[in-house]
């Protein structure tokens, strides 16, 4: 079911192409690493090659001697600020919060012990290799479980634990007696982030106190904020700016503790310095899930779900931080789709000696939903209830929407039969059970399996990140301008608020200038995370764009002596009078007009423009079903996926193109997370998958074409009635994708594997069952 | 990252390329399509003080005919030996294999004698030219000389190859369209083999070569024997990691290692190949 508004060529619903592409795919655009930056110095961090010691000394002589070297600084050189993320910060004890420029002590291998400084990156490396730092080694502790013993070693010992967050929650009325209980352990493994962009920043001061930080972002204006807290600077003293962001994925959300480094640095020597995130440094520190779930369903005979009870502990690394949000996050999602009337949820996170971990796409939605599903699975098993079934008896009923859930998370809208019926309807679910019923009959070495997963999401629901600023202002030359406060880092937001002026205005997608990512040009914004943008930042565009035409309209009325009632959009041209086709006046010939104190209508401001803002006041809730279909070859233990069927419903569609994008590039982070990603630490704490050639990043050679559709929910808390979809391929996908190699392997007594769900992972668990 | 400091040399002969090695000695490495070299000397783990590029030496990649054999330059990339009709014709399992190292890029820049002489025992091509009873032709200050590959590999990326030689060319018979199989067992379409067997029924009873299932590129031999005394695929494929010693590592345990060898050697014999 797609979408079947017929919209104008670059309207809303339209299959516009990027207008990003051109610069991108012709090397025009720049990124932070390839800006010229005069003067600026190279930096390069030393980082510990151990999880836990004391340092004991750092003899920089060598390296301050070699050539081209500035400076070579620890944290006796320069003052290097505490950072902690304000919202999560203070859930936890102060002695958690990092300083990143290690002083005492190493908590994970990566922590930074000096930086040294030159006048080319090839001389900083050649220099770093000259620090000679002695460490002495601490008791290493890397698994979460054995982290939270009462005889674990202590990363921060004046806490007296390792468990930074420990937040019991319990909602409903628990049914007594269940007739039915299941229980699963759901690992959700440790990922690298892995946008093609690693970080990058340039910090330049200026005149004073000024500072610009150029760098690789996805939120410039809360990196303003944080970073002059942090810095103890005003905020007006700091410009950040990005230029073209080569993606983010959560990783880049907001100020990464390696550009406060790079900023003090910056501002301790006053002259510019640079930092590109090496690749293999990207993999070792842009790290996030890790968590573990314990999930109890209780239900009746009939499959009808009456207790969720759960637990997660979350491995938030060597310094709980922005880490903590994730397991926050998944709480508010842990019961689904699905109207239950009981919850309890504990919620800890639990330091250890590995790479300190920051959001990813989805940030705690996957988890709660990977969890919840896989679980479900296991009742549906249990009571010999068909998967898909089991699911629609348990579907919150539309009309209950809005709908608050135990958990105290408010989903807007929803119809969670609509999606499952599309789904099941597209990937002939009882054509591949009848397949797979004759297979396992005929005792074929390659297993069928399908896997269902039903997800529900809030997108843009994060407190103090309800609302975004646009402005909308047509120029002289009849083009229009946006200036956004989201930050695209690859999403098109270029293109889809194109589409939302051309809609609102008749001012062609081609003819809309973008502005964003730049404290000194853009007013105010939040950025781009938690799938916010569209739904935001597009509705801000469209309120400014409105605004825009109801002045244009009084030009045109005063200009054509018609009454503004009477004035109309002509696509294409500009205003033209309703049933008078040639008299029109063009968008510049408007904006000309409004400049002129001669023509101006008297109550008018001189420019065509506007920038009311859009607050939605809370989230939207994004919901689907996906159905993967994989074979999993019993000799070798490899899966194999064969088809996959998503129906998201993210509410009114912009632009199918780039919706089709997001959901393609969700997937991908989801199959990928199922079948081949997790990042490893071997016992001793070094961890193991610094490079590609062993962090199973896939590549378009281990994915499929997949039968992608929508069903349209509007969602009524903003005009565009769009949700988010960002994040949406991924909640759904990862359950799906894990139930379908569960359901292949079931009639071989498997009940359950943990990921990533590798050929030798297989193998073992069916080797296991037959011995 | 950025490697270390060196000295770069680029000789447009093989004569140049040899007295650069014998007066560079340990310190020079040599590099051809350098996919192997130029990763680790980025990370830092290799620090060669000398390179030596191969690259100006332009007579170096011929893929021809002599006589019961096809002889194929060093410097041959691995695209070159993939889509060489002649190589199809005359050794198809060869030209197979080269279509299924690393990916497009790789395949554009590596070389068949940078691959051979390496000593990778994940690497896919050793094991083709074990399978079919390949010569490795190696150049050094005293002329040319024939290594049988069955005596080139000594060692984890070990070789028979003096300080002061290179490889120059690699020759294979020619086995028509005798059955042959490629198996390459992989976590990603785009990744080293975990296991790799490579068949190939002619000459005589054939050979089977291990990809990752010791130090070296393994021949196994209790596969062969068993072939040759007319065994059964099954009972020859049981065979397969006889006398092999794989690691264990992320990918795989030893013991998945010895099962994948078996599973793979019983699907190459019956004709099957990955692509």
């Amino acid at each position: 079911m797609e979408s079947t508004t017929v919209a104008p060529p670059s309207g809303v619903g339209a299959r516009q192409m990027r207008l990003e592409d051109p610069g991108l795919l012709t090397g025009r655009d720049r990124f932070t690493s390839d800006l010229d930056i005069p003067g600026a110095l190279h930096a390069v961090f030393v980082r510990s090659p151990v999880a836990h010691a004391r340092v004991v000394s750092v003899d920089t002589t060598a390296a301050t001697a070699a050539d081209g070297v500035v400076a070579v600084l620890t944290h006796k050189d320069v003052d290097v600020p505490r950072v902690f993320f304000p919202t999560f910060g203070e859930l936890i004890d102060d002695a958690y919060h990092r300083v990143p420029l290690a002083s005492e002590t190493v908590r994970f291998v990566g922590d930074i012990v000096a930086v040294v400084v030159a006048e080319t990156i090839t001389q900083a490396h050649d220099a770093a290799e000259l620090v000679e730092v002695d460490y002495d080694a601490l008791e290493v502790v890397v698994d979460p479980v054995a982290a939270t013993a009462p005889d674990a070693p202590l990363l921060f010992p004046g806490t007296g634990t390792n468990l930074a967050v420990d937040i019991p929650f319990e909602a409903g009325t628990r049914a007594p007696d269940a007739p039915v209980q299941v229980h699963q352990r759901v690992a959700h493994p440790r990922m690298a982030v892995v946008p093609m962009e690693p970080l990058a920043i340039a910090a330049v001061p200026g005149d004073g106190e000024k500072l610009t930080l150029w760098c690789s972002t996805q939120m410039p204006h809360v990196t303003q904020g944080l970073m002059a807290l942090w810095l103890k600077m005003d905020p007006a003293d700091l410009r950040v700016a990005c230029p073209s962001v080569g993606g983010g994925f959560g990783g880049k959300t907001p100020a990464e503790p390696d550009y406060v480094l790079v900023a003090a640095i910056a501002r301790h020597l006053r002259r510019p310095v640079r930092w590109t995130q090496s690749r293999s440094e990207n993999l070792l520190t842009m790290q996030a899930r890790g968590h573990l779930f314990d999930v109890t369903l209780e239900a009746t005979r009939d499959g009808r779900v009456t207790s969720i009870r759960s637990e997660g502990l979350t491995d938030v690394g060597g310094y709980p931080g922005l880490g903590i949000g994730m397991a926050m996050t998944a709480r508010g999602l842990m019961t689904g789709c699905y109207d239950i009337p009981h919850a309890s949820h504990v919620v800890r996170c639990v330091a250890t000696n590995t790479s300190p971990t920051v959001p990813f796409r989805g940030a705690g939605r996957p988890e709660a939903i990977h969890a919840l599903e896989r679980t479900m699975d296991r009742l549906a098993a249990e009571l010999d209830i068909d998967p898909a079934e089991i699911r629609r008896r348990n579907f919150v009923p539309v009309e209950k929407f809005p709908y608050t859930s135990v958990m105290g998370t408010e989903y807007d809208s929803a119809d969670f039969e609509k999606t499952l019926d599309e789904a099941l309807r597209l990937a002939d679910y009882e054509g591949l059970r009848a397949e797979q019923a004759e297979r396992r009959a005929s005792g074929d070495e390659v297993a069928l399996g399908i896997g269902i997963s039903t997800y529900v999401e809030v997108s843009a629901g994060s407190p103090g990140m309800t609302g975004d600023y646009a402005s909308v202002e047509v120029s002289e030359d009849g083009w229009a301008t946006v200036v956004a406060g989201t930050s695209a880092h690859g999403q098109g937001h270029w293109t889809v608020y194109a589409q939302v002026v051309s809609d609102r205005m008749g001012i062609p997608a081609e003819k809309v200038r973008f502005v964003q990512s730049d404290t000194d040009t853009v007013p105010r914004g939040m950025g781009t995370s938690g799938s916010r943008s569209l739904q935001l930042g597009g509705t801000a565009v469209r309120l400014a764009a409105d605004e825009v035409v109801e002045q244009a309209k009084e030009v045109a009325a005063h200009l054509l002596e018609a009454s503004p009632e009477d004035i109309e959009i002509v696509p294409g041209v500009g205003l033209g009078v309703r049933g008078v086709p040639h008299r029109t006046l063009e968008w510049g010939e408007l904006a000309a007009a409004v400049a002129d104190d001669a023509r101006r209508p008297p109550q008018l401001a001189p420019r065509l423009f506007a920038d009311p803002g859009f607050e939605q006041g809370g989230g939207t809730s994004p919901f689907g079903c996906h159905i993967a279909i994989v074979e999993v070859d019993l000799q070798t233990g490899m899966t194999t996926l064969r088809r996959f069927v998503a129906v998201d419903d993210c509410g009114v569609v912009v632009n199918p193109l780039l919706a089709d994008g997001q959901v393609h590039g969700g997937l991908a982070a989801g199959i990928g997370q199922v079948l081949f990603e997790y990042s490893a630490f071997d016992d001793e704490g070094n961890p193991t998958t610094t490079s590609f050639a062993d962090y199973g990043m896939p590549s378009a050679a281990d994915l499929i074409s997949y039968d992608t559709a929508h069903t349209v929910t509007p969602t009524t808390r903003n005009p565009l009635g769009a949700k988010g979809l960002g994040e949406a391929g991924t909640t759904g996908s990862i359950a799906a994708v894990h139930n379908a190699v569960m359901d292949a392997l079931r009639p071989h007594g498997i009940d359950h594997i943990d990921l990533p769900l590798t050929p030798m992972r297989v193998w073992q668990a069916l080797q296991d069952r037959e011995s | 990252m950025t490697p270390a400091p060196f000295t770069y040399y680029r000789p447009t002969s093989v004569a140049d390329a040899i007295s650069l090695l014998t007066e560079h000695g340990d310190e020079a490495k040599l590099i051809a399509g350098g996919h192997s070299l130029l990763p680790i000397m980025k990370l830092r783990f290799a620090a060669p003080e000398v390179l030596i590029d191969l690259g100006g030496i332009d007579d170096l990649d011929h893929i021809r005919v002599e006589g019961d054999e096809i002889a194929i330059g060093a410097l041959a990339r691995h695209v070159d030996l993939e889509l060489s009709d002649l190589l199809r014709a005359e050794a198809p399992l060869l030209a197979h294999t080269a279509g299924v190292v690393g990916d497009c890029q790789i395949r554009h820049r590596g070389t068949f004698g940078g691959s051979v002489a390496h000593g990778d025992p994940s690497a896919d091509l050793p094991a083709s030219l074990m399978a079919l009873r390949g010569t490795i032709v190696v150049e050094g200050p005293g002329g040319r000389r024939s290594i049988a590959v069955d005596d080139f590999y000594t060692g984890f990326l070990e070789t028979a190859l003096e300080p002061d030689e290179l490889v120059v060319e690699l020759r294979v018979p020619r086995v028509g369209d005798a059955p042959w199989g490629y198996q390459k067992f992989r976590r990603r379409g785009i990744d080293w083999a975990i296991v790799g067997v490579a068949y190939q029924s002619e000459p005589g009873a054939g050979g089977i070569g291990l990809v990752n299932m010791g130090p070296t590129t393994l021949r196994a031999s209790a596969s062969e024997a068993a072939l040759r005394s007319g065994a059964s695929h099954d009972e020859v494929a049981a065979l397969a990691a006889e006398g092999t010693s794989p690691v264990g590592d992320g990918a795989g345990s030893s013991e998945y290692r010895r099962h994948l060898a078996r599973v793979l050697l019983s699907r190459a014999l019956a004709g099957r190949s990955t692509t």
